[in-house]
């Protein structure tokens, strides 16, 4: 019955030295010691009771145990580990607590234990007038079962707190309550017009110092400043179907599509199909734009109805998971991409607060290692609109956040600087640079391009990865875009200020953009006549692709139609095999015909080769050698351009504007991007290109400072507004190759841009 | 020695106790005894086996008994009430069955004075420690009374029954029973016939459990049944079962001691009425003199604007006379309306010995009561609470001055500390400003503070402004108490005294060496250097600041004193013991007024009177509060125990002014609000009486009602009230007259409301003298307690 058992009571004897207790006395000691136990039990309880405790401690029982004129055990004190019962041995059910021996050293050296922290009190209110505030210091409030369930119940509830609020004396609990400083708490129920509370709180408040209990006047008005109020966001059965439906809709989205293209693929085995396959990238590319009148109908909903800034958390948060979870899923990419522009081109929602949740998304979309179900699939469509879209949210709350954007772009630079992240990920970068602008292009991107393209070359140059080297040729391509747009824009803007002559471009361009034209001087026109006998012989043929081209693809589809059946062969079998000698005939026959405006077959030609462009295969460039080698020949071209400055100034006037049609035709020719064709039908015109250079150059000012800096320094100094353009334009087509020539403003539109 | 001899003994001392029945059922039994052959071995075994039983046995035979049985009953009595506390309560249900047998085998044995003795012992006994009779009680004593011979007892029908009827049931928990078995063994032969006794006539049921469980909840149980079919034996003194002996009726019970609980002549309340009733007076006359006045111009024909508005024209003599008239009759009319609301319940004259209160206090208490907020259940009062941060359960009690710019705390580290408000508020705003990190960790309720350890804002070693340590004690300071002009600091501590400090001067002032165990609770009388202390000595003591000897020993707990209170009129003391009841005292004479017991939960921890003084409130260790009136001593209420608290109650107070509302604060981390409706009636009443009950003209009285209604602060809730209150507030008013509204249990204290706090118990609460309700309890960083976690009864 006892706790204490008599073995207890014998272990107890021995270790004060009694050996020889009788069986008898220990069973008969057994139940006083239990008594004893009981007793000092119930004293230290008393002892807890009136420390406000309710939890007992040793000093307790020590207290206990001096209440009754018993020494007090020593050593438990500040002990705080938990005893530790160890089993005696040779006794069922006999216990004791073993004691380490501790060295007098260790206690007399151990440093001293740090001081506790000084005992202070914090005032706060606990409620007010009934009504507990939701502060910080108090407890959370259990709530009732969610509200959402009843929305007009808890909105009734909600007023009805309110009003009780407004009566319970200036407003307080609408207000939150805030343990609100002196003043405010005199203000407040002034306010509320119960003039014997508001007088009792506000002299009380007054007879405390101004701070007694009301957490002394500044102290607690700061602490109501910081203190966020818990949100409660109450959603309305309406609005929430409308949500479940919006998920349910947009999320089975490529279904049936994807139900359909998923036969040929994987199996069907995801959800979303399989719209993998270089073969069926533009089948599913055509799903993915794919949108069923339902869907159509909630992407013009979320454009639209102002509702939707409830839904914002929601819709935010949908847009994150559908990109975190469907990665490999360009479908819902893309959804996702919808959703978000259809809210952003909501005029009645804002946006702003979810930013920072909607742009991680949206910069993965962008700048992903890898998106779709392959890497073969047609994800730069993907990078590209999102780029567009972080472009639009940039320009749209730049103002608010002015470093947004700052952030955003440092972000896409950052990545595509980064040699160790793939080539899709610079694609995206280059991609969201371009979107972001021509200004951050010129400014960011610009001074990057000669290192990076030196780090690109050898993928672009290299023969066996295929892969690899498509990866390669479109980040060239959108490298080639976003710098044309740029100088393009630039171009425009100072022509059309007229601060460009015009003629800067008929005379500038043979001059910069392709040494066989700087060759008024006779050994680097040999030496570059050389390199464009070595120009067929090279082994590349695959050129960026050509900026699109609508009127040209128009002529192609033509072509196709009429079936010009030997057209068509001549192009399968360039593609089939681009670096076959025939092949290499046959381009350049192409070329040549598409030089020749006058003939009718012309513009054939340049649609087939705008086509074979589009597929990466083109007349062979020379990119791959032509800029190093062309560096120093160039240099001495603008010298020689330089020394002849002051001729070309002397005649410049009505000769250049004469010149330009001419000069353009050849440029329009040479529109298909190739630039060995465009060397060749410049040559034509070059003498007279190359005396009018001159004028170009100095009227640029800097002449031969200009002339004798390297690409790379131009570039770096592009962004300025005083930079000379068409050192830029010969420093990007050096860096570029020729192709980027095309990107450019071509001359007949100058003119009417001047007019 | 033989078996016959045995048989020989035995029967002798079976005819010498008169059992006839069982000597000849043993006589028959002897004879059938067959002899068994005599083996020298067995007999000197069986001698050696028997030989105390024999002993004792024959002492017993040889003994004439009388001495025995009271001798025997005393030390039961006084080891009943030496046993543990927890226990306690079983046993003594033990004492009186015990003691009707024991009286009656006195009377058997024709000691008819040791039985007379007895007899008066007992009921004394009964008196002190249980503050009277319960009826069953009572009615045995009388019918034991008359049993004073054998003969008497032969003849008397109640005592036939008393032998007939079946063994008294009585319930111990197994270890209450493990100890009364081994208190009886122990004994040795003393102790035989009252194991006898227990052993024939107790039937001792033991119910697994802890005692505070199902046996305590029983036990409370029986008490509510007996309490709800007549209560007190002496209510009603027994008209059923003949003559009431005299002393019964009188001296037996000490809840029928008659009891002034009305407030003193002059307190500031009634001071402040009175003022406001002149004020109230003068603004009636002059209204009405200016109403009389334009009136009287009115009916002179003269503009009636140029009279009213400045009255520099000379009214007319008839107008004068009107204006008159009407300022005489509207001071009446405002003097008789409100003279009956002003003094609601009786008032007692200011004793002689309690000293008055200083003008100044009286001026602050005026200015309070004039900005005091009316709270009740409708309008509920708001909360500063008081986070001691860094605490680390050293935390004991605390106090506040009357506005609550100071605290007053005491510790476990036997150190009373003063805490400054304003200064310490300003302090940290200013920590706030130039750090405003550690600003955030410091509004964070502590929380912040209490985590980072030293990253708190208290990392530098200097003090932090404010505070003012009072060192003296050399142990736990358990109570702390704050005189009535806020200059004093009382403290009592576990090394048993108790000491005054000058809250100004930051240093002791006297030591009070009066107990000899840990005191507990020391409390400030509300008008002056009286002051008064418990602990657990089981005594309270009365004192007077100037002298170091106690006033008055207030004895009569039989367990420790835990809590000691003044009633507002400072004639009265009341006391809450361990031994789970609650009493009061008389001052003057030092003699217990009122003992409440009934269906106390667990022992009281904190407790409260009505600034009325008519209820007092007390909360108990396991959470219940329970609210008795203390002019019948009636319980009005207890709270369920779903509204209870989860944990210890550890404080309690009753708002200013009426008392309208409780609140109640304790370890589950949570202040409650209770309504007090009782008081609220009667506030009702006070206004229908002013309303309805004067002679006075109807105009009169709707002038003088909206003033009555802001004086008492009741309004529209007083006037509604007005109707029940006739019929249910009477009793409150009666001071004891009747017995009370009791309208359904725990009904006229309903919860209001409840607040839990972040992780901190509410050690102190108290209204401030304009009805702000301050809070007090150290940060500790766990979560609630739950009821599983509660402390055993101690």
């Amino acid at each position: 019955m006892s706790f204490i058992q008599p073995a207890a009571v014998k272990a107890i004897a021995l270790s004060v030295d009694v050996t020889h207790l009788t069986e008898e006395a220990a069973k008969a000691l057994a139940p006083d010691v239990e008594y004893r136990l009981r007793e000092v039990i119930q004293d230290a309880l008393k002892f807890a009771r009136h420390c406000k405790r309710t939890k007992l401690t040793t000093q307790d029982i020590n207290n206990a145990m001096r209440l009754r004129n018993i020494e007090p055990l020593y050593g438990f004190l500040g002990n705080n580990d938990p005893a530790k019962f160890v089993r005696a041995t040779g006794h069922s059910d006999v216990y004791f607590v073993r004691d380490a021996m501790v060295p007098l050293e260790q206690i007399t050296y151990a440093p001293l234990p740090k001081a506790p922290n000084h005992t202070t009190v914090m005032p706060h209110w606990l409620f007010i007038d009934g009504v507990q505030p939701q502060t910080e210091e108090n407890a959370a409030v259990e709530r009732p079962p969610p509200p959402a369930k009843r929305p007009r119940l808890a909105a009734a509830a909600a007023a009805a707190a309110a009003a009780a609020g407004a009566r319970g004396g200036g407003g307080a609990a609408g207000q939150a309550v805030q343990p609100a400083g002196a003043g405010q708490a005199q203000q407040q129920e002034a306010a509320g017009g119960r003039g014997r509370r508001a007088a009792a709180a506000a002299t009380e408040a007054g007879a405390a110092g101004g701070a007694g209990p009301d957490a002394g006047g500044g102290g607690a008005g700061s602490v109501s400043e910081r203190v966020q109020l818990p949100v409660q966001h109450i959603l309305s059965d309406e609005m929430q179907r409308l949500l479940e439906q919006i998920k349910q809709i947009l999320g089975t989205a490529a279904g049936p599509v994807a139900a359909a293209a998923g036969g040929g693929g994987e199996g069907g085995g995801a959800l979303w199909g399989s719209m993998d396959d270089g073969s069926g990238s533009s089948a599913a590319a055509a799903c993915v734009l794919v949108l069923s009148p339902m869907q159509r109908a909630i992407l013009v909903t979320m454009q639209t109805d102002p509702g939707m800034q409830q839904l914002l958390p929601y819709l935010t948060k949908y847009v994150c998971d559908e990109v975190t979870g469907g990665l490999r899923h360009l479908p819902r990419l893309h959804m996702a991409l919808r959703v978000v522009q259809a809210l952003l081109l909501n005029p009645s929602v804002q946006l702003e607060p979810y930013l920072h949740q909607i742009m991680p998304p949206l910069l993965t979309c962008c700048m992903a290692k890898a998106l779709g179900p392959s890497p073969a699939c047609d994800h730069w469509k993907l990078r590209d609109s999102a780029a567009t879209l972080v472009a639009q949210l940039c320009s749209r709350f730049g103002e608010p956040f002015y470093s947004l954007k700052v952030k955003v772009s440092k972000q896409l630079l950052r990545a595509l600087l980064d040699g160790s992240k793939p080539l899709t990920s610079h694609y995206g970068a280059v991609a969201g640079l371009a979107a972001l602008g021509h200004a951050t292009v010129r400014l960011l991107l610009l001074p990057q391009l000669e290192p990076y393209l030196a780090k690109l070359q050898p993928a672009l140059a290299a023969r066996k990865e295929g892969l690899r080297q498509y990866e390669a040729t479109k980040v060239y391509g959108a490298l080639l875009a976003a710098a044309g747009a740029a100088m393009y824009d630039r171009l425009v803007g100072a022509a059309a200020d007229g601060l460009l002559p015009a003629h800067l471009f008929r005379a500038g361009r043979p001059r910069l953009s392709v040494p066989a034209l700087a060759g008024s001087t006779s050994p680097t026109r040999a030496s570059t006549q050389q390199q464009q006998q070595q120009q067929p012989v090279a082994p590349s043929t695959s050129v960026p692709p050509p900026p699109p081209n609508p009127e040209l693809d128009r002529v192609w589809e033509e072509v196709q139609r009429q079936g010009a059946g030997a057209l068509m062969q001549v192009f399968n079998s360039i593609l089939a095999d681009p670096v076959s000698p025939a092949s290499l005939k046959h381009l350049e026959n192409l070329r040549a015909r598409a030089e020749e405006v006058s003939q009718p077959i012309h513009r054939t030609a340049l649609a087939m080769l705008h086509q074979l462009a589009k597929r990466g295969v083109g007349p062979p460039t020379k990119e791959a050698t032509a800029p190093p080698a062309a560096a120093p020949p160039l240099a001495a071209a603008a010298a020689a351009g330089a020394k002849t400055n002051g001729v070309a100034a002397a005649r410049g006037g009505d000769g250049g504007g004469a010149k330009v049609s001419a000069n353009g035709k050849a440029t329009a020719a040479a529109g298909a991007g190739s630039a060995a064709g465009k060397a060749d039908a410049g040559s034509s015109s070059g003498g007279s290109g190359g005396s009018g250079s001159g004028s170009g150059s100095g009227s640029g000012g800097g002449g031969g400072g200009g002339g004798s800096r390297s690409a790379r320094a131009v570039l770096a100094e592009s962004w300025r507004e005083d930079a000379d353009l068409g050192e830029v334009v010969w420093a990007l087509t050096e860096v570029l190759g020729p192709a980027f020539l095309a990107w450019l403003p071509q001359p007949p539109a100058l003119p009417a841009a001047n007019i | 020695m033989r078996d016959a001899d045995w048989d020989q003994l035995f029967l002798q001392f079976v005819r010498k106790r008169g059992l006839r029945d069982v000597e000849t059922a043993f006589a028959r039994y002897v004879r059938t005894q067959p002899q068994e052959p005599e083996d020298s071995m067995a007999v000197s075994q069986q001698a050696e086996v028997q030989q105390s039983l024999i002993e004792e046995l024959a002492t017993f035979a040889a003994e004439n008994d009388a001495g025995v049985y009271t001798d025997t009953y005393e030390s039961l009595a006084t080891w009943v009430d030496n046993s543990l506390d927890m226990y306690r309560p079983e046993l003594r249900k033990l004492l009186h069955p015990v003691f009707v047998r024991c009286y009656l085998q006195l009377v058997e044995q024709d000691a008819t004075a040791a039985a007379a003795a007895l007899l008066a012992r007992y009921r004394s006994r009964v008196l002190s420690s249980q503050g009277g009779l319960r009826r069953s009680t009572a009615g045995d004593l009388q019918q034991l009374a008359a049993i004073t011979s054998r003969q008497l007892l032969r003849s008397s029908p109640w005592a036939a029954q008393l032998a007939t009827s079946p063994r008294t049931p009585v319930v111990l928990s197994p270890y209450a029973h493990d100890l009364l078995m081994r208190f009886l063994h122990n004994g040795g032969g003393r102790m035989l016939p009252l194991l006898a006794v227990v052993n024939s006539h107790i039937d001792l049921q033991v119910l697994e459990g802890l005692p505070k469980g199902a046996v305590a909840a029983a036990a409370a149980a029986e008490e509510e049944a007996e309490e709800a079919d007549g209560g007190w034996g002496a209510d009603e003194p027994m008209a059923d079962s003949g003559p009431a002996p005299p002393d019964a009726a009188t001296a037996v019970l000490v809840n029928r001691t008659e009891v002034k609980l009305g407030l003193l002549q002059g307190n500031i309340e009634d001071l402040y009425r009175e003022q406001q009733e002149k004020q109230r007076a003068e603004a009636a006359t002059t209204a009405v003199a200016g109403g009389a006045a334009g009136e009287g111009a009115g009916a002179a024909g003269q503009p009636p604007g140029g009279a009213a508005a400045d009255g520099q024209e000379p009214p007319t003599k008839k107008a004068k006379k009107a204006a008159e008239k009407a300022a005489a009759a509207a001071a009446a009319a405002a003097a008789a309306a409100t003279r009956p609301g002003a003094v609601r319940g009786e008032r007692i004259e200011h004793p002689p010995f309690l000293p008055r209160l200083p003008d100044e206090l009286v001026a602050a208490g005026l200015r309070d009561i004039a900005a005091r907020a009316a709270v009740s259940a409708a309008c509920p009062p708001s909360c500063a609470f008081f986070t001691f941060v860094n605490a680390k359960q050293t935390l004991t009690c605390c106090a506040f001055n009357r506005d609550g710019s100071r605290i007053v705390a005491g510790f476990t580290d036997s150190s009373v500390r003063l805490y400054d408000m304003p200064t310490i508020s300003a302090h940290h705003a200013q920590l706030r400003r130039f750090r405003p990190r550690s600003g955030v960790a410091a509004a964070n309720g502590g929380a912040a503070t209490q985590d980072g350890g030293g990253g708190g804002d208290d990392d530098d070693e200097t003090e932090p402004p404010g505070t003012s340590h009072l060192c003296g004690h050399t142990a736990a300071v358990h109570a702390v108490d704050m005189s009535v002009d806020q200059r004093l600091v009382l403290s009592g501590s576990s090394d048993g005294t108790v000491r005054l400090w000058g809250a100004e001067f930051g240093s002791c002032l006297a030591v009070y060496p009066g107990h000899m165990f840990p005191v507990w609770d020391v409390a400030c009388c509300p008008v002056g250097h009286w002051f008064a202390s418990s602990g657990a000595d089981r005594v309270a003591r009365l004192w007077v600041s100037e002298r170091t000897a106690p006033l008055r020993l207030l004895v009569g707990h039989g367990a420790d004193v835990d809590l000691v209170r003044w009633h507002p009129n400072c004639s009265l003391l009341a006391t809450g013991s361990a031994d789970r009841t609650v009493r009061l005292w008389d001052v003057r004479e030092g003699k217990c007024v009122r003992y409440l017991s009934g269906g106390l939960y667990g022992s009281p921890t904190a407790m409260a009177l009505s600034p009325d003084g008519l209820h007092l409130a007390a909360g108990t260790d396991e959470g219940q509060v329970a609210v008795w009136d203390l002019g019948t001593a009636r319980r009005l209420a207890a709270s369920p125990p779903a509204a209870s608290h989860a944990g210890p109650v550890w404080s309690l107070c009753y708002s200013q002014g009426d008392g309208t509302l409780l609140a109640s604060g304790g370890a589950d981390e949570t202040v409650r609000l209770w309504r007090n409706d009782l008081a609220e009636a009667a506030a009702g009443l006070g206004d229908g009486g002013a309303g309805g009950g004067g002679p006075s003209s109807p105009a009169a009285a709707a002038a003088s009602k909206p003033g009555s209604g802001a004086a008492t602060g009741e309004g529209a809730a007083g006037g509604k009230g007005q109707g029940e209150a006739q019929g249910q507030g009477q009793g409150g008013e009666g001071a004891g007259k009747g017995p009370g509204g009791r309208g359904g249990s725990g009904g006229p204290y309903g919860v209001v409301g409840r607040y839990r706090t972040k992780s901190s118990p509410v050690v102190a609460l108290q209204f401030s003298a304009r009805n702000l309700l301050l809070a007090a309890g150290p940060f500790h960083r766990r979560g609630p307690i739950t009821t599983a976690g509660a402390p055993p009864a101690g």
